[in-house]
């Protein structure tokens, strides 16, 4: 989007969604940091970008996530709208969380205006499947509603973890290559119009 | 439970609660009606509403006062008629939309009437009164007016079948508008409203990190108080900004909350900063193009700035060094802090026993920091209790937080369609004659388009719309019209299609709306009339002088005696309205229906001359009382499909005024002036009775906007 192909490796935007306490900024810094949690640090610009290697090809990703601003409603359609492929985290131990999901789709829908904008839906704390309140069988069919994948995933045991992040930036990285194939395409449409246009005139 | 905010408004009711704030003085006039002006205490907006005030009783007095003084006699008329108490529902309209009037006019002129006997006072006076209520929205420089502009406000344009709230509900929304609170008053005030929700956060509640738990409110209740406080700024803005029916009036209101932004920027109150910038942002607002379109480069370049500040990007680097760089006083947006504490807990995690190092040393810094914002001191600003009011009376509840947030989704989507184009287009576009089949999908474009707003507007003051005349769906058949001559359209200069879509708002049964969906054009190919004219029995060429439309013999034959008698035939061909004999010129309904190619050029606009006028083309229509302009696809042709679907400018008719013009130069010219405004436009037709119908169509609607007083052997339906 507004990444320009020649600097740099392609970074693909990534927007954290779910409830608050259902543990996407433990799915974030597990991601980010791995083992290596002490080195975080809030406030320095680059505490959600990282490079990683996805399918041999150097790529940067970076998180937005909100955690702690679920409650400020009103900032989030300006986030969403940045956003280029969407994890939509909930708790399989929270009812609750997994039905504000739909909310969740709804309004990113509306924001991004694409019923295919690359999206995960994630149930999280899946090492606590003894608390499960949420049956499987139940995530799956909304998944296959939305026609998305769900993945279950534990930030504790970091099972799953960097699976969801990387699935999410295939489906960012092909649909942005479609992206471009049809723009370009339309740029030339454009051109045949414009000089269609002249000779008209 | 009732929260702090929640008191009183309701924006959905009609009823008025906002009776503490007007002046004492005017109760008695008011308290008839339960409705009480806004009168605000304050030196300023006095001063504003004085000055306003005058340039309107000015104008007034300088304008010419047909249109008022048709309403005075309809007033007066039913005063005579009726008991007061039995008027109706639509003179009480007129009634409370005069008396919000009189009492600026009352006010300022220092000569108050105590009594509500408003219906015996002095014509003169009413008729400065409701002048000054047409001009409100003619002073585009005083606050105080804007909302007028917003709510059509001419009490004459509305039936007498109107409900009667309808009009308390626009008046509600020009009493209690953000636009009528100087911007710098709404930015100090919110500031002054925020301050102390923000100071009584405890440390406690930021290191608890449980303000997105089930007992935040138990654990965090300064948090939460202060982010609710977010959302209701947020709420209340997004609220305003679609209060505008149409887009220029929506930009209005979105450039003065950047202007309160930008006074809550120079305050260093970026939390209610956010909260607006985010509501601009917002699904409902961001998508609104033409009303962004409306807003001015300066307007739309403050904005990028401010928004820029909570660029997420890079982490929100933007706004950590903007808040590095500034000094108290302060209001930070917390959000930031609470993710980044919500992360070192996380990071850092507390397991017991002692609080390790980093995880204190982290959390302690940004306690830090927020407790020395906490010290920020706000005493400079004077609290201005009535705004304070208004502010925290806007109803918002935060568990309702999404249905809000769906209703207003739903609003902008009413305002703005996201896809006005679609099967009906094409079909409005075809280019073969019009049948009443193809009206329904005609008219639903019109509907999606920008003038859409117009219909909603009637509808929001009680018209029910219906495509077309109830006959004419029932009865509706196609034929072609034996009885016009074959070649009628090929003689027709004008290129002009009448439709009647039969709005018209007057329950008159004997109106004889004879629709005639006539589409002439040049080519011989295409001069098929379809439509539902039971009338056509009549021939044609056997009523030479009589008017067009109603069978008026001619008076006015002076005019069109230098007509050219081909053309005079020609537009003879295709109005054949023939059932009345009462009418004056033309049907309300066939009035607003005109539509044909014109050419305008700007004489005048708001008193000045401008510096370039040409005359530009437009395809012109009258819909409901406006006038709406679709600009031209290519350099020529006068045909509807050589101008574009979407039109470029939809105006209202109400308190302009059409006459033919004499002009040596340019033939066939009639003159659109606007009563206060100063503006005026000229417009050309093809032809002298092109000019002539326009010009009847537009006073027609224009003298339409005083309702009819009902035949007292006709029950009124109320």
């Amino acid at each position: 989007m507004s990444k320009k192909p020649t600097a740099g490796p392609a970074l693909h935007k990534v927007i954290m969604v779910g409830s608050g306490g259902v543990g996407k900024s433990a799915l974030t810094l597990q991601f980010m940091y791995d083992e290596f949690v002490e080195d975080y640090e809030p406030t320095k610009a680059d505490s959600y970008r990282k490079k990683v290697v996805l399918d041999g090809e150097e790529v940067q990703i970076d998180i937005l996530d909100t955690a702690g601003q679920e409650d400020y409603a009103a900032i989030r359609d300006n986030y969403f709208r940045s956003g280029e492929g969407f994890l939509c985290v909930f708790s399989i131990t929270d009812d609750e969380s997994f039905q504000a999901t739909q909310e969740f789709r709804e309004q990113i829908l509306r924001v991004k205006n694409d019923e295919s904008i690359p999206f995960l839906l994630v149930g999280n704390k899946c090492d606590l499947n003894d608390k499960r309140k949420v049956p499987l069988n139940e995530c799956q069919l909304r998944a296959q509603q939305w026609s998305v994948p769900y993945v279950e995933t534990s930030a504790k045991t970091r099972e799953n973890v960097d699976k969801v992040f990387f699935d999410l930036m295939r489906e960012i990285r092909s649909r942005k290559t479609e992206d471009s194939k049809a723009t370009s395409g339309r740029a030339k449409d454009r051109c045949k119009k414009r000089r269609l246009k002249c000779t008209l005139l | 439970m009732m929260r702090y905010s929640e008191i009183s408004r309701d924006l959905n009711s009609d009823s008025l609660h906002y009776t503490e704030l007007s002046r004492k003085s005017h109760e008695p006039t008011t308290h008839d009606y339960g409705y009480a002006g806004q009168n605000y205490e304050h030196p300023c907006y006095q001063q504003q509403q004085l000055s306003s005030t005058a340039q309107q009783l000015w104008r007034c007095s300088n304008g010419n006062g047909n249109g008022n003084a048709n309403t005075i006699a309809y007033i007066r008329q039913q005063a005579q008629q009726t008991p007061r108490q039995q008027l109706a529902a639509s003179a009480k309209n007129l009634m409370k939309q005069e008396l919000e009037v009189k009492q600026h006019v009352g006010k300022h002129q220092q000569q108050q009437q105590p009594s509500s006997k408003s219906l015996n006072i002095k014509s003169g006076r009413r008729k400065n009164s409701i002048g000054c209520l047409n001009s409100f929205s003619s002073s585009p420089d005083s606050p105080g007016c804007y909302y007028s502009m917003a709510a059509p406000v001419a009490p004459a344009s509305k039936s007498q079948s109107l409900p009667a709230h309808s009009s308390i509900k626009q008046l509600d929304a020009v009493i209690m508008s953000a636009l009528r609170v100087p911007a710098d008053v709404l930015a100090n005030q919110i500031t002054l409203l925020d301050f102390p929700v923000f100071a009584l956060i405890q440390p406690d509640e930021l290191s608890s990190c449980a303000w997105t738990k089930k007992d935040k409110h138990v654990v965090t209740p300064n948090i939460v108080a202060f982010t609710k406080r977010f959302n209701h700024t947020s709420f209340w803005t997004v609220q305003e900004i679609l209060n505008g029916e149409q887009p220029k009036q929506r930009a209005e209101i979105m450039t003065h909350f950047i202007k309160v932004a930008k006074k809550l920027h120079e305050l260093n109150n970026l939390h209610s900063l956010f909260a607006i910038i985010s509501a601009m942002q917002s699904a409902s607002i961001y998508r609104l193009k033409k009303t962004w379109a409306c807003l001015s480069k300066k307007d739309r370049q403050s904005f990028e700035r401010l928004s820029d500040i909570f660029s997420d990007q890079n982490n929100w680097s933007n706004l950590r060094a903007y808040l590095e760089s500034l000094r108290l006083p302060c209001i930070p947006y917390l959000g930031l802090f609470l993710t980044d504490l919500i992360y070192i807990d996380l990071a850092h995690p507390h397991k017991g026993g002692l609080e390790p190092e980093q995880r204190r040393n982290k959390m302690n810094n940004i306690l830090r920091v927020i407790s020395n914002y906490q010290q920020s001191d706000y005493k400079h600003i004077v609290a201005h209790e009535i705004t304070q009011k208004y502010l925290t009376s806007i109803r918002y509840i935060e568990e309702l937080q999404n249905i809000f947030e769906e209703d207003q989704y739903k609003r902008s989507l009413n305002l703005e369609p996201t896809s006005p184009s679609g099967p009906s287009s094409s079909s409005c576009s075809s280019k073969e004659s019009f049948n009443v089949e193809m009206l329904g999908p005609a008219l639903g474009c019109l509907n999606l388009s920008p003038a859409k707003t117009i219909g909603s507007m009637r509808m929001a003051s009680g018209t029910k719309f219906v495509p077309g005349h109830r006959k004419c769906r029932s009865l509706g058949t196609k034929f072609r019209s034996s009885s016009l001559p074959r070649n009628f359209a090929q003689k027709c200069q004008g290129c002009i299609v009448m439709i009647a879509p039969g709005i018209g708002t007057i329950s008159n049964k004997r109106c004889r709306c004879r629709r005639i969906f006539g589409k002439i054009a040049h080519t011989p190919t295409t001069y098929e009339v379809h439509g539902h004219a039971h009338h056509l029995e009549h021939d044609l060429s056997q009523q030479p002088r009589h008017h067009l439309l109603d069978d008026s013999v001619l008076e006015h034959s002076d005019a069109l005696s230098t007509a050219d008698l081909t053309s005079l035939e020609s537009a003879e061909g295709i109005l054949c309205d023939f059932g009345g004999s009462d009418c004056d010129l033309m049907s309300p309904e066939a009035a607003a229906a005109m539509q044909g190619c014109v050419r305008r050029k700007t004489v005048q606009k708001e008193g000045r001359k401008p510096a370039v006028a040409s005359w530009q083309r437009y395809w012109l229509q009258i819909w409901a009382n406006s006038l709406v302009y679709f600009p031209p696809k290519s350099f020529k042709g006068s045909e509807r499909e050589d101008f574009k679907r979407e039109p470029c400018k939809v105006c209202s008719l109400d308190g302009w005024m059409a006459h033919v013009s004499d002009n040596t130069k340019h033939k066939n010219t009639f003159e659109l002036h606007h009563r206060h405004l100063g503006t005026v436009y000229k417009f050309r037709t093809d032809s002298p009775q092109m000019t002539h119908l326009w010009t009847n169509a537009i006073c027609k609607l224009a003298s339409m906007r005083v309702p009819k007083p009902l035949p007292a052997n006709l029950m009124s339906f109320e």
